[in-house]
């Protein structure tokens, strides 16, 4: 168990920098996710913490040793690789061994834990087989173990679920963050997939291009997204962004449109051009408001998902329950001040 | 996959597949096959002298296996095959790893270097090593006496001769045994080494866990090509060390070539001939053990 702390952290190759200026504290026992579109730098990031990847300046630690420098084998951290990197030609306990035989531990305590990792994991049955022998999800599980039997100061997980088919893959996110918590090993896990990032981790770090946009809970990034990215990137159907100017009063704001919306509590100057986000669950149907058109409607069975067209933009409506709509059905939309969101339009940074 | 599992449907299919292909099949077979069975079928009579066209049977070849020569030149084959193979694969997986990991523009004048030797005819190759070693005018003297030793003909030694056969052979097929290696090389996923550098596995350990094992495939099946190719080659012997001295360096291929064409034994050619296909055979069986290993 160890604390990991980025220190003004960047890459560059030549001119290109995909990583900028990180900073970030990851506490003992703590599972950071790394979240972000692909080519973010979240596995780069990732693959500096193993020593995989260099680092061009800043200070990367673990336990307050400077790491930069050292080769990964000697950093004492556990990598699962997105295709899992499993040794064809070697058994799964060979696989899940390796490790700690190139340490050159004893032979009865490597036996120890490799009987210890694939009980944990439901591998016993396994331990002769060859990868190609095994299901995606097998595969998944020698991963971890080889992983585990190292009892590393940390885990690293790059993308190690998105070979998977979606229900395993829901199966094996609860595993791993049982397994995590259960052994209370700091960990540092990438996705790119949100619903990872807010089901699994302490915290979340969303980045984008190189660079952290927003550090905080999983709630804490949902209910306060820091800017325009992180609102559009977390968020599952896709938060609504609305161009719209600050009116007089300073506490509601029009859309070209002429749709007005609240503007909460922020304090903002009239006339100020501003992007107000409203997450689809926020947006309320119901007997005032503003009048809208139904132009579609997609039921998941669990809930229904409207778009509904009011004032010249069109509003994605989430509706926790099933309710029979259809298209060209007339609508009042509420919209409560509480859930609106308010982006500066020049730099996106929250108001 | 058996035969057997297919739905009677596409076995048909299969059987009307094979019908379509056989006048090829044929042809080929006919082409590939018909000199060897008409060479063995030959060897079983009398070719020449008094007697010629009597029946024989297997006499000529208890003749030519129990000759006092025989077991010179299958020592002598075994030497060159052996060392050249060993040469080739073993200095071409040492440039394959170097080449491998360099940078893509390096690598790439690397590799046409290697190949050049390759790409030449094996004549002209075989003629640039005669020259080279030649006693006086040599480039090999001239280097000897730039770096002031003594001169040393190694054609007048048997170990030099041989040596300089190898060498020959290796110099000419090194670009083979670099270009699959170097594509086997790359054929192993980075992760791999990734995944064992943070398991605690140095270079070498590295090298013996991950490499090797998963380059089986490609060393053995460079390993047997070549000897496939070093087993029949006339010319290198034929024009590098002509045989000599005292027949150290007459390796089967090239006393076939001399009993048929200096000697005129068309008798012993063919049925040497006929002993060097059969080992050919067992070398391609091999070959064909060891690509099926490789898709398993």
């Amino acid at each position: 168990m160890a604390h990991i702390s980025f220190e003004n952290v960047s890459k560059s190759y030549s001119t290109l920098n995909v990583i900028r200026d990180i900073n970030l504290d990851i506490h003992d026992g703590e599972m950071l996710i790394l979240v972000g579109p692909s080519g973010c730098g979240k596995s780069t990031l990732l693959r500096m913490i193993a020593g995989l990847e260099s680092v061009s300046s800043g200070a990367i630690r673990i336990d307050d040793r400077v790491v930069n420098d050292l080769d990964p084998r000697d950093r004492d951290i556990a990598m699962v690789f997105q295709s899992y990197a499993l040794y064809p030609h070697k058994t799964v306990l060979e696989n899940i061994t390796f490790g700690l035989r190139m340490r050159r531990m004893a032979g009865d305590e490597i036996l120890r834990r490799a009987k210890q990792a694939s009980m944990a994991l439901g591998l016993d049955a396994y331990l002769d087989r060859y990868p190609r022998q095994l299901s995606g999800g097998q595969r998944q599980r020698v991963a971890m173990g080889r992983a585990l039997v190292r009892e590393p100061k940390a885990f690293l997980f790059d993308e190690p679920l998105s070979n998977l088919d979606a229900q395993l893959r829901v199966q094996m996110r609860m595993e791993i963050r049982a397994l995590q918590q259960k052994l209370g090993v700091t960990s540092v896990y990438v996705t790119h997939d949100q619903i990872e990032a807010m089901t699994m981790g302490d915290k979340i770090a969303v980045m984008n291009r190189g660079g952290i946009e927003q550090i905080g809970t999983p709630l804490d990034i949902y209910d306060r997204p820091a800017n325009e990215f992180v609102a559009t990137f977390i968020g599952s159907p896709m938060i609504n962004l609305l161009d719209a100017e600050v009116r007089g009063d300073g506490r509601s704001a029009v859309t070209p449109g002429g749709l007005v919306l609240p503007t909460g509590t922020a304090a903002l100057s009239p006339g100020e051009k501003v992007r107000i986000g409203i997450r689809p669950e926020h947006v309320r149907l119901g007997d005032d408001g503003a009048p809208g058109i139904v132009e579609a409607v997609e039921q998941t069975g669990l809930d229904t998902l409207v778009l509904v067209r009011t004032s010249g933009t069109a509003m994605r409506v989430l509706i926790r329950e099933r309710r029979y709509m259809e298209r060209g059905q007339k609508v009042l939309l509420s919209l409560p001040p509480a859930d609106m969101h308010v982006f500066s339009s020049d730099t996106g940074a929250r108001r | 996959m058996t035969t057997g599992a297919y739905p009677a449907a596409n076995r048909r299919r299969t059987d009307y597949g094979m019908l379509y292909v056989a006048p090829t099949v044929l042809l080929l077979i006919l082409l590939l096959y018909g000199p060897a069975v008409s060479g063995f079928w030959q060897s079983l009579f009398r070719l020449d002298g008094a007697d010629a066209g009597a029946f024989v049977g297997l006499d000529v070849y208890g003749k030519v296996l129990a000759e006092p020569g025989f077991g010179k030149v299958v020592l002598s084959t075994t030497l060159f095959v052996v060392g050249s193979v060993i040469g080739t694969v073993g200095l071409g997986l040492a440039i394959a790893l170097y080449v491998n990991s360099l940078e893509e523009a390096t690598a790439r004048i690397l590799q046409i270097g290697v190949i050049i030797p390759w790409a030449i005819s094996s004549v002209v190759g075989a003629l640039l090593f005669r020259w080279f070693y030649m006693s006086d005018l040599g480039l090999f003297q001239g280097m000897l006496r730039g770096f002031g030793l003594p001169a040393f003909d190694p054609m007048s030694t048997q170990a030099g001769a041989m040596t300089a056969l190898i060498l020959s052979a290796v110099w000419k097929k090194l670009g083979f045994a670099v270009i699959l290696l170097l594509s086997g090389l790359k054929a192993i996923p980075h992760d791999y080494y990734e995944a064992a550098r943070i398991d605690g596995a140095g270079a070498f350990a590295r090298f013996r866990e991950i490499t090797v094992p998963m380059l089986t495939g490609p060393l053995l099946i460079s390993s047997v090509v070549l000897g496939i190719a070093d087993l029949n080659t006339v010319e290198l012997p034929l024009i590098v060390t002509g045989g000599g001295p005292l027949d150290s360096t007459t390796t089967v291929a090239l006393s076939i070539y001399q009993k048929a064409f200096s000697q005129y034994d068309l008798q012993r050619a063919i049925t040497l001939a006929i002993i060097t296909f059969l080992v050919n055979i067992v070398l391609v069986g091999l070959y064909v053990r060891s690509v099926r290993g490789q898709s398993e």
